[in-house]
């Protein structure tokens, strides 16, 4: 076996040092490393359509970008809105929600600010890094064309505290720019729960950085509701692809992060018609005899592998096979960690994950770790576990325990069928 | 079940004015929420607490107050040690 060796980060010159991968499998990790890492933060290959060119490691500087796109043309609300139905465009955070329904529903209202969601808290998700990482510009023009068609005076790129990389890369970017309205850099806290849209939203009010209410619009605090400004938050993907968009350019690409058991983790672009075994052997192949992989993420669903290797690499070929697109994010489990044992790791990172609001939640993910814990160890029957998921769905105010939840019955049905 | 004094007085009145009572929702504020149980003494017909304590079937959109049940409703709102409760009118989906 080779120990394989990643790239230099994005953005932070030839003086920043190679990262030597952890090996998943490798004994003495923690098994939630050994399942998802190395983390997916590199740009493994050039792409087909954001990253198309794009050589690994390397920011696209504007006078680049403008060749290749040409600038961003203006565009009012309702032409913005129109350019992204007519592509379907959806959020690329994971919830995909219709990029064209949100700015819509801005229309007439104030917004203060439209906010690049980089906080990327998931940890097998990479893309959203190596996008501001590589080409910044793309995801800015969609920013600023969302700023500007929405009358919001300012953008703000919310990055989390530990890419250094990219608080040291994006305002080169910046400083290239002209925009007209000011473009700055918020670095927020690190974790699960504060990529989500309201708590990016909290933490750049200066309030506690945790998520609000499931299904509430963003907006700033203020004493009267009514005056309350509303916040534009979307995902960097969903920014880039609607720059296209706007443009009339093609938009749609299978943007992924994959990681664990195969040669290279990292973050790839294939078009949609490629399928998960194209994904895999573009990094470098599979390591050992996975069983499991896990799709979108910790909060996605779990498939049998390679059973599920022939399915493209769209939200509807993963939807067929019981899979989830989520955030892009693709975790084959080594073949040799038990899958219930992988289960239990990510049970524990989803409790570890919770913003301690909401009893339920950080009572209730906890206990089902240690439940799982004991089912996988045979002292705990599966219908104990079973009435303590179902007390922990749908509770709290997001959407982290139900979609936790979830992700572990998902795990639990492979498993279960394959036992 | 641990009761509160305030759970074997029923002291809330209908507020003055109000016309034909309004159809009430319970809402409940997890952030405040600690698990006392209180609001289940209160009104038990409605609410079942989980196995920490915590109230079941009252999400953030809110669970319907029967009718007959709104005083005792009242009052689960007003003996809640942790503020956690509050009723707003029903919104039917």
């Amino acid at each position: 076996m080779t120990v394989p060796v990643r790239a230099a980060p994005p953005g932070t010159g030839a003086d920043a040092p190679a990262a030597v991968a952890a090996l998943p499998g490798l004994p003495g990790l923690p098994l939630a490393d050994r399942c998802a890492g190395p983390l997916p933060r590199f740009l493994l290959a050039p792409g087909v359509l954001l990253l198309a060119g794009v050589q690994p490691g390397r920011r696209v500087a504007l006078a680049e970008h403008v060749g290749r796109w040409d600038g961003l043309p203006p565009a009012a609300l309702d032409q913005l809105v129109t350019a992204a139905e007519a592509v379907d465009l959806v959020g690329g955070g994971g919830a995909a929600f219709p990029t064209g329904r949100k700015l819509a529903s801005l229309a007439g209202r104030p917004v203060s600010h439209v906010v690049v969601n980089a906080a990327e808290g998931e940890r097998a998700s990479g893309k959203d890094g190596v996008l501001l990482a590589h080409v910044p510009h793309l995801v800015l023009d969609g920013a600023v064309a969302a700023a500007r068609a929405l009358g919001a005076p300012r953008v703000v790129v919310r990055i989390s505290a530990d890419r250094p990389d990219l608080a040291a890369s994006l305002p080169l970017a910046l400083a290239e720019r002209t925009d007209g309205l000011p473009v700055v850099v918020s670095v927020g806290p690190a974790g699960f729960v504060a990529g989500e849209a309201s708590a990016v939203v909290s933490a750049i009010a200066g309030g506690s950085g945790l998520p609000a209410e499931l299904g509430r619009p963003p907006r700033l605090p203020g004493r009267r509701v009514g005056r309350r400004p509303h916040v534009l938050v979307s995902n960097v993907e969903t920014f880039a692809r609607l720059a296209l968009a706007v443009r009339g350019a093609p938009t749609r690409s299978a943007l992924a992060s994959v990681s664990g058991a195969v040669h290279r983790a990292g973050v790839l672009e294939l078009p949609e018609a490629a399928t998960l075994a194209d994904l895999a052997d573009l990094a470098g192949g599979i390591l050992g005899s996975p069983r499991v992989l896990i799709t979108g993420g910790w909060h996605g669903r779990w498939v049998a592998w390679p059973d599920a290797a022939q399915a493209p690499l769209t939200r509807d070929g993963l939807a067929a096979i019981g899979g989830r697109w989520g955030a892009g994010a693709f975790v084959w489990v080594p073949g040799d960690v038990e899958p219930v044992q992988a289960l239990v790791a990510v049970a524990e990172e989803l409790a570890a994950g919770t913003a301690r609001q909401c009893g339920p939640c950080w009572r209730g993910l906890p206990e089902v770790a240690r439940t799982l814990a004991g089912l996988a160890s045979g002292v705990v029957a599966r219908d104990a576990l079973d009435g303590l998921l179902a007390e922990v769905d749908g509770r709290g105010i997001c959407a982290h325990p139900s979609a936790s939840v979830a992700a572990i019955r998902s795990g639990l049905d492979l498993i279960g069928a394959h036992a | 079940m641990r009761q509160h004094p305030a759970a074997a007085t029923p002291t809330t009145h209908e507020g003055p004015g109000s016309g034909p009572p309004a159809r009430l929702a319970l809402v409940v504020d997890w952030q405040r929420c600690t698990g006392q149980g209180v609001c289940a003494a209160a009104l038990g017909e409605r609410l079942d607490l989980d196995r920490w304590g915590y109230p079941v079937g009252v999400g953030s959109r809110g669970a319907e107050v029967p009718r007959g049940l709104e005083r005792a409703a009242r009052l689960a709102v007003a003996s809640c040690p942790a503020a956690a409760l509050r009723l707003v009118r029903h919104r039917t989906a």
